[in-house]
């Protein structure tokens, strides 16, 4: 087990990656705590993985509002007393509504920061003090190919990633003193409810097209390849990475 | 789920393998579950490597020489992979010639030329001729290595040419990634920051670098050099299917030197 005893926190852990890394982690000896907005969903995850033989607790927050973060922090803080693992999973991405800055209604830039940046921020400022009672720990961020290059139509996402990304290093310098290591995943093309609703449903989406010329490995990602990455970073098998940022796209964006 | 970081029934290749980090490399590969291929230059030292490697992990090393500028012996060594396994999972390129120490007004061709020839020369051919096992069954995990000199410049510049070529293999990293995507190989690079090697321990002992420890330190947000073992353990992650939708990736561990 990598990370047994572990007290990891994961964001948006209801469905997709943070479901899939709260099952992995729980099995890899970790009690998950699944903080999702969806409160049947994060139920039915702490369930599957209590009914496992692994240890888990679900948190109904909304990452987008900071008092809903900084009291589900608080009651973490109070039955924990500190965290090993912030896993900042939770983020939107809007195929239908994101679009070009020129024609980006402002409401739904609002949205789309408040939820993929506000709210990893917030989670962050919660956690940091959670993480120094255990004398240090693990922050793992999750930016997108976005973030990395430029994707046309989704400049909210995009504006968001690149944020995570310059934070991750910000981060990795203002805390790895304190034994606080902070990563980053930039996945793209991952499998997940996410990724069907915004690009699989769209009819002009050629997915056999995109599968043969956009990505080299010719095939999806999963939520356990993001999963799998994320226990990596959680664990002391990558205790020298700090400020790193690990792009998990198949080959998407060298190509 | 797959079993993620297990490399059981697998077979590695570490070029560089005598010392250092090349044979933590292999180290980790072996207690990973793989059976590993050791390759340098000086098989006197390999095979004293591959004695103290088979007692610690119990697992199956061979050993071959192995010039990696030299397309005939790259090619001999591939050979032998053939005849002995007949199949390749994982190819470590580790093999290069470290920093130099002159300003580059001062070096010489043929100081810059083989540092070239090493690093970027020797890491192509290796994936040429071991790339064709790969590439015939269809499958496996290449990991080249880099430095964090490769993109940025370190506080103690000097020649350029070991960052030069450092550079390059990253670059070699990528365009390959999108090359043999189709081949199910994945093709990675790790870029180590300040590792206690055994020529490092030799360099920071030297009365001459007093002081270059302490120096480098607050330059590192962790505040600390690198064990070889952690640049091991990154390999088996890139080895295994842990890392199964990573390719191109470089994989920067240098505990937040470059971004400082």
């Amino acid at each position: 087990m990598r990370i047994r005893g572990k007290i990891a926190a994961i964001t948006g852990a209801g469905s997709g990656i943070g479901l899939a890394a709260a099952g992995l982690f729980a099995r890899e000896g970790a009690t998950a705590l699944i903080l999702e907005k969806n409160g049947e969903s994060a139920e039915a995850a702490r369930k599957k993985i209590v009914d496992a033989g692994g240890r888990a607790e679900s948190y109904d927050v909304d990452v987008a509002e900071w008092e809903s973060v900084r009291e589900t922090f608080d009651r973490i803080g109070e039955t924990h007393g500190g965290i090993d693992v912030l896993y900042n999973n939770a983020s939107v991405f809007w195929g239908e509504k994101d679009a070009a800055i020129d024609i980006l209604d402002v409401g739904v830039l609002d949205s789309i920061l408040r939820i993929n940046l506000f709210g990893m921020m917030y989670c962050s400022k919660c956690a940091i003090p959670l993480l120094r009672r255990r004398g240090g720990g693990v922050i793992i961020n999750t930016a997108s190919s976005c973030g990395i290059i430029g994707i046309p139509n989704c400049d909210a996402y995009s504006a968001s990633k690149g944020a995570v990304v310059t934070l991750t290093k910000s981060f990795a310098v203002e805390y790895g003193p304190e034994k606080i290591r902070t990563n980053c995943i930039a996945p793209a093309a991952i499998l997940t409810p996410m990724v069907y609703e915004s690009d699989l449903n769209k009819p002009t989406f050629d997915e056999k097209k995109f599968l043969a010329t956009g990505t080299p490995l010719r095939r999806w990602g999963t939520p356990e390849d993001i999963a799998n990455i994320a226990l990596f970073l959680a664990s002391d098998e990558s205790s020298y990475l700090n400020g790193a940022i690990i792009v998990a796209d198949g080959g998407i964006t060298v190509s | 789920m797959t079993n993620g970081f297990n490399l059981t029934g697998k077979v590695a290749l570490v070029t560089g393998a005598g010392r250092g980090i090349g044979k933590e490399f292999a180290r980790s590969l072996a207690s990973a579950g793989a059976d590993v291929f050791i390759l340098a230059r000086d098989t006197g030292r390999l095979e004293q490597t591959a004695d103290e490697l088979r007692r610690a992990t119990g697992r199956t090393f061979w050993t071959h020489a192995i010039n990696v500028t030299d397309e005939a012996s790259v090619e001999a060594a591939a050979a032998f992979v053939q005849k002995t396994t007949g199949r390749l999972d994982v190819l470590v390129n580790n093999a290069a010639l470290g920093r130099g120490e002159t300003p580059l007004e001062n070096t010489s061709l043929d100081e810059w030329n083989a540092t070239l020839a090493t690093n970027v020369t020797g890491t192509f051919l290796c994936m040429k001729h071991f790339g064709r096992i790969l590439i015939e069954q269809q499958s496996g995990s290449v990991i080249n290595l880099g430095s964090m000199g490769g993109s940025s410049c370190l506080k103690n510049c000097c020649t350029g040419a070991y960052d030069v070529s450092k550079a390059a293999v990253e670059c070699l990293t990528r365009c390959m990634a999108g090359e043999w995507g189709k081949y199910n190989i994945r093709v990675n690079a790790i870029c180590p920051g300040y590792t206690l090697t055994e020529i490092n321990e030799d360099f920071l002992a030297d009365p001459k670098n007093n002081g270059f420890l302490d120096k480098s330190l607050g330059h590192i947000p962790l505040g600390r050099w690198a064990k070889p073992s952690e640049m091991g353990d990154i390999a088996v992650f890139l080895a295994s299917e842990a890392s199964s939708y990573i390719t191109g990736a470089t994989i920067v561990a240098d505990g937040g030197y470059r971004i400082y």
